[in-house]
């Protein structure tokens, strides 16, 4: 049987290190493990170079090498007999490369410290299966199955149904998990202004991380947000402890004003996939799974699809809810309220407590501050999407077209927090204040 | 040369074993070593299925070129060992230092979280030869800022 590359897309994972053995022009051999080995097609493949200048020189003097590569799922290892072709430096390869380097660095813990300058290119003339001594039957784990097209239609048929930025966040999270089968996943939405990418919603973990910031170019997530390209990572076994100790040191919200980003401590499969919609990415949809290889090709297309479809509906109903009616201010409702809700307003990052406990900062913050003090001022308790997108007061230059993600992370927040003060739907466009206790605001530097 | 005492405990040491050698027409190819040993201060013994890699040992019967990178998987420190060598046949005592590798190296990579079946295919004594490695340069290969650089070379 003749072997050819797409049978070998296993080995392309980033997971088991693969080698490379060139030979200078005098005959002296030279064999290292090498960072990445992208597939390009099916005769070729191209290869980071990070360290070796060796490498570097002898395939330039002669072009044979060998590579050997091991499939992840089964440990089976085959070897490539390849030709030197090309060296890139820019261009979609070079981008394509750059980022599964960028998972991959992730893998070893070296996010960051690998950057890639340059991508060699060769033609593969032959694969060839190496003897093993494992037993003929096939000792091949079954992975996630192959997400069914039907699934990704009815997911998409429920997003395109929802009609605002709650029924299409959950939507979302709940198909990942019933139609495709990945039980955690986390919906960020991206804040261009402060670089970074907030937690929405989750589902499957133990605390939800609603509120939760990380930054543009940090982890998977950061780079999925700053390449607009999925990036996954099929084996985290080697980084897991690390992330453990990092989960162990549970930080203290109210005292750090930090939420602490949602995640499975036992996770060995990552990916997160931009959400783009009009040329832009609006967030990033980040699923994890205990399986070892969860995520192939065919699940990246298929989140893919999904977010795509999600970040759209996400934009339309940003721009119907800013269009939505004004209202005629609604009086508080009239019932005793003896007891005195706490609010304490930090100036210098916009972080509100409610009753002593840290709510968020920033942006929500701001939001959060301005519907009580009309609460309290005016003795308002709906508000509008428009209103809040024309006050002068809110400083809101920079959320125009994504206000309504913001107003349900804020709710979901303060739902999960069992605070004095709720957030309501009230209808397209409109948000209802419930408070149970009357409002003392306190604002300090 | 003589191999210094820091290379000599790394390459016996449970670390990969990876081994480059080429063919008459300069065509690289790959192998995989099943444990080391230090002979006489100057020569690394290799032992090499080659059952499993048949053409490392072609290559090697037919021109000894040989350079073998040796590993830590917990770290990537790495050392690469270029010379001439030469093969004979493994006797009882070199089986035995093979198991011993394969056993410890298995362990070290479990404990890294790889599964026994995953490794299961990379190691093999079948068939096994020993190639005789007269070190000629010696290489530190950790990725990073001195990867490549010589520790000594041949004087």
């Amino acid at each position: 049987m003749t072997l050819h590359l797409r049978d070998l897309k296993a080995c392309f994972e980033g997971v088991i290190p693969s080698i490379i053995s060139t030979a200078a022009s005098d005959g002296t051999p030279n064999i290292s493990y090498l960072s990445h080995v992208v597939m390009v097609d099916d005769e070729h493949v191209a290869l980071s170079n990070q360290f070796f200048a060796k490498t570097t020189a002898n395939i330039r003097a002669n072009p044979n090498a060998a590579l050997l590569l091991v499939d992840a799922r089964d440990g089976m290892q085959f070897r490539l007999d390849v030709t030197w072709a090309r060296s890139l430096d820019d261009g979609p390869l070079f981008e394509q490369v750059a980022t599964a380097l960028r998972a991959s660095s992730a893998q070893v813990g070296m996010l960051g410290i690998m950057r890639l300058k340059g991508v060699d290119i060769f033609r593969v003339n032959s694969v060839a299966s190496i003897a093993s001594m494992a037993p003929l039957e096939s000792t091949v784990r079954p992975v996630s199955p192959a997400p069914d097209l039907l699934a990704i239609a009815r997911l998409t048929r429920g997003l395109g149904a929802q009609t605002d930025a709650e029924g299409i966040v959950s939507t979302l999270l709940t198909g990942v998990s019933d139609e495709l089968g990945f039980g955690a996943a986390v919906v960020l939405l991206v804040d261009e202004n402060r670089k970074l990418l907030t937690t929405i919603a989750s589902r499957g973990y133990e605390r939800t991380g609603v509120g939760s910031e990380i930054p543009i170019s940090e982890g998977l997530i950061g780079a999925a947000a700053a390449t607009m390209r999925t990036v996954k990572i099929n084996d985290l076994s080697r980084i897991r402890r690390l992330g453990a100790a990092i989960e162990a040191s549970s930080l203290d919200e109210n005292r750090t004003r930090t939420i602490l980003l949602p995640g499975l401590p036992d996770a060995l499969s990552q990916i997160a996939v931009p959400m783009s919609a009009h040329g832009s990415v609006r967030g990033v949809l980040f699923v994890e799974s205990r399986e070892r290889l969860a995520f192939s090709e065919i699940h990246a297309a298929a989140l893919e699809t999904i977010a795509g479809q999600a970040a759209a509906s996400l934009a339309i109903s940003e721009l119907l809810a800013s269009e939505a009616p004004s209202i005629s201010p609604a009086l508080m409702p009239a019932r005793p309220l003896s007891r005195t809700v706490q609010i304490t307003h930090h100036r210098f990052d916009d972080s509100v407590f409610i009753d002593n406990v840290y709510v968020i900062k920033g942006v929500a913050g701001r939001l959060l501050l301005f519907m009580l003090q009309a609460y309290v001022s005016e003795g308002r308790s709906e508000f509008t999407n428009r209103e809040m997108r024309l006050s002068q007061g809110l400083r809101l230059p920079d959320i125009k077209d994504n206000l309504e993600t913001r107003l349900l992370l804020l709710r979901r927040r303060l739902e999960e927090k069992s605070l004095a003060v709720k957030l309501i739907h009230t209808g397209r466009g409109r948000i209802g204040l419930e408070l149970d206790g009357t409002p003392v605001i306190d604002s300090t530097g | 040369m003589r191999i210094e005492d820091e290379v000599a405990r790394f390459v016996v040491s449970p670390v990969m074993i990876i081994i480059g050698t080429r063919d008459a027409a300069n065509r690289p190819n790959i192998g995989r070593g099943m444990g080391a040993c230090v002979a006489d201060g100057e020569i690394v013994e290799v032992v090499v299925s080659s059952w499993q890699w048949p053409e490392t040992v072609a290559n090697l019967r037919d021109n000894g070129r040989l350079a073998v990178t040796f590993a830590r998987p917990s770290d990537y420190v790495s050392y690469q060992l270029k010379g001439r060598a030469t093969l004979r046949n493994a006797d009882p005592s070199d089986l035995d230092r093979a198991q011993v590798y394969a056993s410890d190296i298995r362990a070290v990579l479990e404990g890294l979280g790889l599964s026994q079946e995953l490794l299961l295919p990379w190691f093999s004594d079948r068939e096994a030869v020993v190639a005789q490695l007269k070190v000629e340069e010696v290489y530190v290969q950790t990725p990073g800022p001195k990867a490549g650089t010589a520790v000594r070379a041949a004087t």
